[in-house]
């Protein structure tokens, strides 16, 4: 590869990043709005403590405690909360309403969630959706009451203890 | 009346103990302004659609099939959920803020509106508020893009004089490309000289 084709290259690239005039990274999804009792978001491996205002990106899982619970704002206006002893993945995020690029997907792992439809429900119905080891549910424009038990090796453990 | 109680007791201990089985429920019910939307729940098995007010529907796993489709009791859905319930967000909320053409000077008209920002992240104690700067057609597009980033650290200086930290303070900018009125180019539209304001 010429020097010239490497400056060109670098030049694109640096146009690429400049056209995301954006403080805020590109995969924030939305923010903790309350929490209640001790909730964790574990990202990239480590655990972090989740407190009222924390950014939460792409991939993320969040992790409510016993007598626990946590409520969040996500970028495109849905609101969800937690309620005690239960686990939610940020599987996928897209709000691009211009681009028309909009979807979402929810993965309740455990625990109980309550869903309050944002823009992606409204201007896609249907692309917003929730996974559950039982099923995927797919929203148009509502509220949505999930329950996911905990595994049964998890109940065992809980009733030892 | 007597038996009536009975038979409500006798429906509470069905529902409870309906609670302790190990299966995935989803409810729907009607969204804060009681609208009552459509929610399809497929699995391996089967497709279901609840589209009525507390209709709920289960299943055990991905490739079990669902139960009957039936309408929740307030009491049941209070007894999962009221914890999470607790907890919802209040919906987000939206200002615009407007400005003279070619200044970062917030218009004396938006100041009222600059409060009712302040009020709104006060009441919430909001941690999380974004800042997304417009200007409209008229000038060059970079000198915009510019112009629109100023805007928004006006109205985040703004904030911050008002002791709001900058950390719950997010700025994005659009310079001319998002109008909320699309115009031809060097068109003065005084909608698209803005601020969107959002606070959660």
């Amino acid at each position: 590869m010429c020097k010239s084709h490497l400056v060109l290259i670098l030049t694109v690239a640096m146009a690429v990043s400049l056209s995301a005039f954006a403080e805020s990274r590109e995969d924030l999804v939305g923010s903790v709005t309350d929490v209640k009792g001790t909730v964790q978001v574990i990202r990239s491996g480590s655990e972090l403590a989740v407190e009222k205002g924390t950014r939460l990106y792409a991939s993320d899982v969040i992790r409510t405690d016993k007598e626990s619970g946590v409520g969040i704002v996500l970028r495109d206006d849905t609101t969800l909360s937690l309620g005690a002893s239960s686990e939610l993945k940020m599987s996928e995020f897209e709000f691009k309403p211009n681009e028309g690029i909009l979807g979402m997907t929810l993965s309740v792992a455990k625990g109980t969630l309550v869903y309050i439809s944002g823009q992606i429900a409204k201007l896609a119905p249907g692309s917003a959706q929730i996974e559950t080891p039982a099923g995927v549910a797919a929203v148009r424009g509502t509220e949505l009451l999930v329950e996911v038990p905990a595994p049964k090796a998890e109940k065992k453990a809980e009733k030892a203890q | 009346m007597k038996h009536a109680n009975i038979v409500l007791m006798v429906l509470l201990a069905v529902a409870v103990g309906c609670a302790t089985t190990p299966k995935t429920s989803f409810y729907l019910v009607p969204d804060p302004e009681g609208h009552v939307g459509e929610v399809t729940v497929t699995n391996q098995a089967a497709s279901v659609t609840l589209n009525q007010a507390n209709q709920t529907v289960a299943a055990k796993r991905q490739d079990a099939a669902f139960s009957e489709t039936r309408l929740a009791a307030d009491e049941e859905i209070q007894a999962k959920f009221s914890d999470a319930l607790a907890i919802v967000p209040p919906p987000p909320t939206g200002f615009s803020i407007y400005f003279a053409t070619g200044s970062s000077k917030v218009d004396a008209d938006s100041l009222p509106v600059f409060e009712q920002v302040l009020a709104e992240v006060r009441k919430r104690d909001s941690h999380d508020i974004s800042l997304n700067g417009h200007t409209d057609r008229t000038g060059e597009a970079d000198v915009n893009m510019k112009l629109s980033l100023d805007r928004a650290n006006e109205v985040r200086r703004m904030l911050v004089d008002q002791g709001v930290s900058a950390e719950y303070l997010t700025i994005e900018y659009y310079g001319e490309s998002k109008p909320l009125v699309p115009t031809e180019d060097n068109v003065s539209e005084p909608k698209n000289r803005r601020v969107e304001v959002v606070v959660r």
